[in-house]
């Protein structure tokens, strides 16, 4: 159903339960990783890979809302969808607005818990689509000399190439030359284009 | 004037001589034996004419004032007498001249021995023209009667700073039973004594209504009241609810028996919070039934609004025959401030009660609920882990070259989850059982004696007659304490929760512990016997089934647990209703042989 390469970590103390997700899972082509504990996936290096946590509530030690807190900060953050025996109102809304997909009390329909799963890893997917493109762009700003950057600033707020050789006290084909090695560089096709990739990278408006 | 005053007794007789000369020798004896009797009064006898010269004076006259008759006729009071009492005299003569009806003066005399006080009838005497021609004394010696009136005053005065100044109670009453007289002292040893009786009502009796009403009547025992009254406010403080009444109405139900706080004299010490004092009840305004009053006799009602720390927790009214003084009503004050403190530490004890047995209550559900919790978890585990692999199993076999291995995987894994809501169910079960670990040598007599240190608050809040019976000599059994603790409790609860709605028939607990062998083997028995609602023998079986309850708050938990818990011990427990009211509920208990290894 959905990319091979995609995986459902579980943290739940009950194996029975952690083998009958697997197995449920499993109908629907998608990996698990078990484990037993909070710590026990903490202190894993997960693989970069589009994945979903599927997390009880009740743990020993360290807690399922407890594990989500300290996830909250990691990166790269990761979808939760919770599962618990006896979940009471004040517990599913502080899970939900921590940032859970779903919570779910246990015995729970399989298409619910499906469905929940499958959006989870589309969301973490699309998540690492977007924090792949940033780090692209990230990668061919870096590439740019420092005077091709000012251009490139001067460039996005709509300086002709007369004014930007005026403001930084240079000639018109000087100009002419730094923006086309910058618009190679960056892999820009238009301005239109490089003002998008300017956004997207959150650079600041040039100084005045 | 003289001429003719003079001349009428003798015009009359002269008449009378003329129209009947038959009766002038009678006539002459009448006046002899007149004379004769005047002369042989006691009192002091004269006659004056209008100017007051004598005219006659008696023997006791000339004999007292030591003047004869042949001296005296003629002449005034001032050329016999000293100067200031015959201008006394004389004033005294005149008043009656000039009223022309008899008239009484107290007239000082000067004798041998001294001064003396005459009570004098002083009386004109009046000729046929009505005209005031004469007057008359009868004077009676007084003087010893005026020095007794005088000691007794003195001797009265006297008595009455002794009495007042006494430390000793002194009490007149008149022969038709009535308060004459109370001093001080008095005051404040019935105030000492109506306060140790209200300290007494509080200490021993259990209902408001019965230590006001002891109050009531030691107030009107001590006080002398014709009616006592106390009066608490209800929940809302809007209407005051008669609480005791002593003396002339004993009865709680009549008029006034519910006043709204503001409304007669009683709502308005509720009200205002100050104390109301009527010295004069028949003609003060503010009383609406003298009629009452006048045909009980009252005269005068105290009330007293009944103040701990600013707060109204009652009214006190007080009825009198007599006037009240400043004192008495001072020691009334004193007494309902003792009954007031009385019902505001009785009405914190109250509180405090029901929150101990709210917080029992909650204590209970707690865990209850905390044990439920743990059981649904342990439960629910297995039973998800179920259905998800029933659901993969499904989902397996769905497809179009169905995974055998994994489906047969998955109904393993069902039939193991499956098992293992068994065992735990079956743990629970365990657990409720208690283990023999924890068994020691115990004394079951011990056992209840600890627990009934437990339950006296409960016993006396719900006015049980607690009786026990528990033999010396018992044998020990091998048990778990604080399981057996719990079953004793359990039942001596069950006991007063079915007396808490009796109210026609003692409340009677009985609990015992005896030797009770069956053949050879030698056991243990613990009864508990309540006089409550007791149960229907057709509701027997149900009694300790789980979740069975006649309370309307209660668990249902507590007999079936007590049951499993005396099972375990190798006992057993059963109830059977008594021939009266009420049921017992026991148990049995195996005697611990100690030589078995």
């Amino acid at each position: 159903v959905s990319g091979a390469d995609s995986i459902v970590f579980i943290v739940d103390d009950d194996p029975s339960m952690c083998e009958a997700l697997t197995r449920l899972l499993g109908t629907v082509g998608l990996k698990t990783q078990v484990f037993k504990t909070a710590h026990e996936l903490l202190g894993t290096k997960r693989p970069d890979t589009p994945s979903c946590l599927v997390l009880d509530v009740r743990l020993p030690g360290l807690s399922g809302l407890d594990l989500q807190r300290e996830l909250a900060n990691a990166d790269p953050p990761i979808p939760i969808v919770f599962i618990t025996a006896h979940g009471d109102i004040p517990m599913t809304v502080q899970a939900m607005k921590a940032g859970a997909v779903e919570f779910l009390t246990k015995p729970f329909r399989d298409q619910q818990l499906l469905e929940a799963v499958q959006q989870a890893i589309d969301r973490d997917r699309a998540a690492r689509h977007q924090r792949a493109e940033l780090a692209e762009l990230r990668r061919r700003y870096e590439s740019l000399t420092q005077r091709e950057r000012q251009v490139m600033t001067l460039v996005v707020t709509g300086s002709l190439n007369k004014q930007i050789a005026a403001e930084l006290g240079t000639s018109e084909a000087t100009v002419k030359a730094h923006r086309a090695q910058l618009m190679r560089k960056m892999e820009a096709e238009s301005v239109a284009q490089l003002v998008r990739i300017a956004e997207g990278l959150g650079l600041p408006p040039p100084r005045r | 004037v003289t001429h003719r005053q003079q001349s009428g007794p003798n015009d009359r007789r002269s008449d009378g001589a003329r129209q009947k000369s038959d009766v002038r020798q009678p006539k002459r004896a009448e006046e002899a034996l007149a004379r004769e009797i005047l002369n042989n009064s006691a009192n002091l006898i004269s006659l004056k004419d209008a100017e007051g010269r004598y005219l006659f004076v008696n023997r006791q006259f000339e004999k007292t004032l030591h003047v004869r008759q042949e001296q005296i006729r003629g002449k005034k009071d001032d050329e016999i007498f000293p100067p200031e009492q015959a201008a006394a005299f004389r004033a005294n003569d005149l008043q009656v001249l000039h009223a022309g009806v008899p008239m009484e003066f107290e007239e000082a005399t000067l004798q041998d021995d001294g001064a003396h006080t005459c009570l004098v009838q002083k009386f004109p005497l009046i000729n046929a023209e009505g005209k005031v021609y004469a007057t008359g004394g009868i004077g009676s010696d007084i003087t010893e009667r005026k020095r007794a009136e005088q000691a007794l005053r003195e001797s009265e005065e006297h008595y009455r700073l002794l009495c007042e100044g006494a430390a000793d109670v002194v009490i007149s009453i008149n022969e038709s039973g009535q308060l004459v007289f109370v001093n001080p002292a008095t005051d404040s040893a019935r105030q000492a004594v109506v306060r140790a009786d209200v300290g007494v009502a509080f200490a021993t009796k259990d209902s408001l209504r019965a230590i006001l009403q002891a109050c009531a009547e030691s107030v009107v025992r001590h006080f002398e009241a014709a009616l006592a009254r106390i009066w608490t406010p209800d929940k809302d403080h809007d209407v005051l609810e008669l609480q005791a009444s002593a003396g002339l109405h004993t009865d709680l139900d009549g008029p006034h028996s519910r006043v709204p706080v503001g409304f007669l004299n009683i709502g308005q010490i509720a009200k205002e919070r100050k104390r109301l004092v009527i010295n004069d009840v028949v003609n003060d305004p503010w009383i609406p039934d003298k009629a009452w009053a006048r045909n009980e006799g009252v005269m005068a009602i105290a009330g007293y609004p009944l103040l701990v720390r600013d707060s109204l927790v009652g009214v006190m009214t007080f009825f009198s025959k007599s006037s009240l003084s400043t004192e008495t009503l001072d020691a009334l004050a004193s007494v309902a401030d003792a009954i007031a403190q009385g019902i505001a530490q009785k009405r914190a004890e109250e509180a405090w009660q029901s929150r101990q047995a709210e917080l029992a209550r909650v204590a209970r559900l707690a865990t209850m609920a905390e044990l439920s919790a743990s059981i649904a978890h342990e439960v629910t585990q297995p039973l998800a882990a179920i259905v998800t692999n029933g659901d993969a199993c499904l989902r397996l076999l769905a497809s179009d070259r169905p995974n055998v291995s994994e489906t047969r995987g998955a109904v393993a894994s069902i039939i193991r989850d499956a098992r293992r809501a068994v065992d735990v169910v079956a743990r629970v079960r365990a657990l409720l059982k208690k283990s023999d670990v924890d068994r020691t040598p115990l004394d079951l007599g011990q056992i209840v004696r600890d627990v009934l240190a437990l339950v006296p608050r409960e016993v006396a809040g719900h006015r049980i007659v607690l009786q026990t019976s528990l033999a010396d000599d018992l044998p020990p059994v091998l048990g778990d304490r604080i399981g057996l603790q719990q079953v004793v409790l359990n039942l001596l609860t069950n006991a007063i929760e079915a007396m808490r709605d009796v109210a026609e028939r003692r409340r009677e607990l009985v609990i015992s512990s005896r030797r009770y062998d069956v053949g050879p083997d030698v056991g243990v028995l613990v009864a508990v016997q309540d006089a409550g609602v007791g149960f229907e023998r057709g509701s027997l079986d149900q009694l300790f089934e789980p979740l069975y309850t006649t309370k309307p708050d209660g668990l249902g938990m507590g007999l079936s647990i007590s049951r499993s818990i005396i099972l375990s011990h190798g006992g057993r427990l059963w109830a059977t209703p008594n021939a009266g009211y009420g049921a017992t509920f026991q148990f049995v208990l195996p005697a611990w042989k100690s030589q078995r290894p």
